[in-house]
């Protein structure tokens, strides 16, 4: 059985993480005026990838020092935590979320948040009457409060060709 | 007004989700306008936090969390109502003294905050950002990696002395850098929503069976009685509200424990008595006047809060600062009336909300929690009516709700999204007037304090450690 301290997950992910911003400045213009590096573009994020560093190499020594056994991740453990029912209403969020990105434009402001704010109550276990209501009244509300009295542009979509 | 009462009240969204919320509706109104409205949301959200505080064990706010010991008790008692009545009218006398103290000492920080140049608000900035970092839930070190990832965050865009892309990736959406709005609801708002979305069970909410009846006549003979203790947590509150990237909830909890201290009742604290309901709610809204001294004098965010006004501020075409108060005196002058005129309009509108809130309580969680989701969608793409904007809030909540996981603490983050930009520009432009040299960051008078102060929150507590130490150990 693998075991990972959550420090050391951390500590690791900052240490990639300044890899991947010093590497990236490396391609940065070098400044032609002032005083070389230090009024270039690359300086200052620079800094902060060799902060990010120290905060990375902290965590991993901290991360070493520590014996303590409720810190420790067990894989296993954590894929059942992934796998309750409860976090699936998670991945299912962001996938309306992204639905919403995705679909706001072809199908319209309108019909697109009726559909996902349905699929979530029904998701969420809101009685389908209650759900079919509410969905409606979080729409048309929004839709008066940011379309029409901030006269915000939401897109018509489908409803563009049924001529509403 | 009403939104900081129904978002304040609900337990897990915070005044800073309010606040975060009711700014999209902003945009098309006038600065004073949409700055009353955000006043009104903040101040009604932390009174609004300590209803289910009282009454179901759960802050509505982090600014309730010390509100919790001494009004769920006396709730158990039968005392609910007085609690709540205590608790309204002490924040709205704390939320008085807190914008008294920010009208008469803004000004006078604002004059003496002429004299700082891009040293002084390097450091400045370098201190509110450690500040946050320091003080926030979690170790230390978790709080910088916080801090840090802001900073890194607000580098990407366009560098504004070279004009040159940085980590945009190809992305022309990314060159105007990170949507400072989308970014605050995805880390408040929707990082809370999967919080609970987690758990099924708690979908439907307890609800309340009390029937709420409010005396004022009772509350007014203890508020003559306790009129000290709600001076001092008032005063307080407000000092603590006005360091940079302390809050609400630290102010609350100071105060209640300024009170156990000083008071004759001291073991009776958590028991269910007046004065631990008095000091943390006394301070908590006094705290969020004092939030706006360091916004308004030097354009460092006091709070999360603050942090999204002076967002806000920014997309109003106001730049916070000293210059603010000879440039746009009037409008200053507006702002300090507004948050004096809102305190009358809590008492009313808190008075209702108590009211009201058993029927919203019996309001299932789901439903809420979805109609939040859809409004963190929607209000971030009204900004500027882009889906990129989503993405970014949704990017957001998703690293939220990662960093909170892992115990990374999320303000320090904002702060470093705000204050990036700042600690950025004042840097370099440092350097160019010093030729490159360094040294005129730490040998002016104010930079070299600045120093000193940061170094002794880092380092501070263990040297004062190792010393203790030493002399326990030449003393044995």
């Amino acid at each position: 059985m693998r075991k990972l301290n959550q420090d050391h997950i951390i500590g690791i992910v900052c240490i990639i993480l300044s890899i991947i911003i010093l590497s990236t400045t490396r391609s940065f213009p070098k400044a032609t005026t002032g005083f070389s590096d230090l009024s270039g573009p690359s300086f200052y994020p620079n800094v902060l990838a060799f902060l990010f560093l120290f905060c990375g190499l902290y965590q991993i020594i901290s991360g070493l020092r520590k014996q303590e056994v409720s810190n420790v991740i067990d894989l296993s453990s954590s894929w059942n935590a992934i796998s309750k029912p409860g976090s699936l209403n998670i991945f299912v969020t962001i996938a309306l979320i992204l639905c919403f990105i995705l679909f706001m434009e072809p199908l319209g402001f309108i019909v697109c948040s009726y559909m996902i704010l349905f699929i979530l109550m029904w998701r969420f276990g809101v009685p389908l009457l209650k759900n079919a209501i509410y969905s409606a009244i979080f729409v048309l509300l929004l839709n008066a409060i940011f379309g029409k009295l901030f006269t915000i542009y939401l897109p018509s979509g489908v409803l563009d060709y049924l001529g509403f | 007004m009403i939104l900081g009462i129904f978002v304040g009240g609900i337990p897990g969204l915070t005044a800073t989700m309010a606040v975060a919320l009711i700014v999209p509706l902003t945009f098309h109104m006038s600065p004073i306008a949409g700055l009353a409205m955000i006043l009104g949301v903040s101040f009604c959200a932390i009174f609004a936090g300590d209803i289910p505080a009282t009454y179901l064990r759960i802050p509505g706010t982090p600014a309730s969390g010390a509100a919790i010991l001494d009004g769920y008790e006396m709730a158990r008692q039968g005392k609910g109502s007085l609690a709540l009545a205590l608790d309204l009218t002490c924040s709205v006398l704390g939320g008085l003294i807190g914008i008294t103290i920010l009208i008469f000492v803004a000004p006078v920080l604002a004059k003496f905050a002429l004299k700082f140049t891009n040293f002084e608000y390097f450091w400045l900035a370098v201190f509110g950002l450690s500040m946050s970092a320091v003080i926030s839930r979690g170790t230390r070190i978790k709080g910088v990696i916080s801090m840090t990832l802001g900073l890194i965050f607000a580098t990407i865009g366009i560098d504004i002395t070279t004009g040159y892309p940085r980590f945009t990736f190809g992305s022309t959406e990314l060159m105007a850098g990170i949507g400072f709005i989308p970014a605050m609801i995805g880390l408040f708002g929707l990082s809370e929503v999967f919080k609970y979305v987690l758990l099924p069970e708690s979908f439907r909410n307890p609800t309340i069976t009390e029937r709420i009846q409010i005396s004022f006549k009772s509350v007014g003979t203890l508020l003559y009685k306790f009129k000290l203790l709600i001076l001092r947590s008032s005063i307080i509150g407000n000092v603590i509200g006005a360091l940079p990237g302390a809050g609400a909830d630290i102010a609350a909890w100071v105060s209640y424990g300024m009170a156990k201290k000083v008071s004759r009742r001291s073991a009776e604290f958590g028991t269910g008595i007046e004065e631990g309901v008095i000091a943390p709610t006394s301070a908590n809204n006094s705290a969020l006047g004092g939030t706006w001294i360091p916004a308004l004098v030097f354009g460092i965010p006091g709070d999360t809060v603050t942090a999204i006004v002076l967002g806000a501020m920014m997309m109003y075409g106001l730049k916070p600062g000293p210059l603010i108060f000879q440039q746009n005196a009037y409008l200053v002058n507006q702002i300090f009336s507004v948050a004096l005129v809102s305190q009358a309009f809590l008492l009313i509108i808190g008075w209702f909300g108590i009211k009201m809130y058993t029927q919203l309580f019996k309001f299932p969680r789901n439903v809420v929690l979805v109609g939040i989701i859809i409004f963190s969608a929607v209000g971030s793409y009204a900004l500027r009516s882009s889906l990129f904007d989503v993405s970014i809030m949704l990017f957001f909540g998703v690293l939220g709700y990662i960093m909170e996981s892992c115990g990374i603490p999320l303000p320090p983050l904002i702060l470093g999204l705000i204050l990036g930009p700042m600690i950025e520009d004042n840097l370099r432009v440092g350097l160019v007037k010093s030729d490159g040299s360094l040294l005129p960051f730490i040998t002016r008078p104010i930079s070299f304090t600045f120093f000193i102060l940061i170094v002794a929150l880092f380092f501070g507590e263990p040297i004062i450690k190792a010393i203790r130490s030493l002399f326990t150990r030449r003393k044995s």
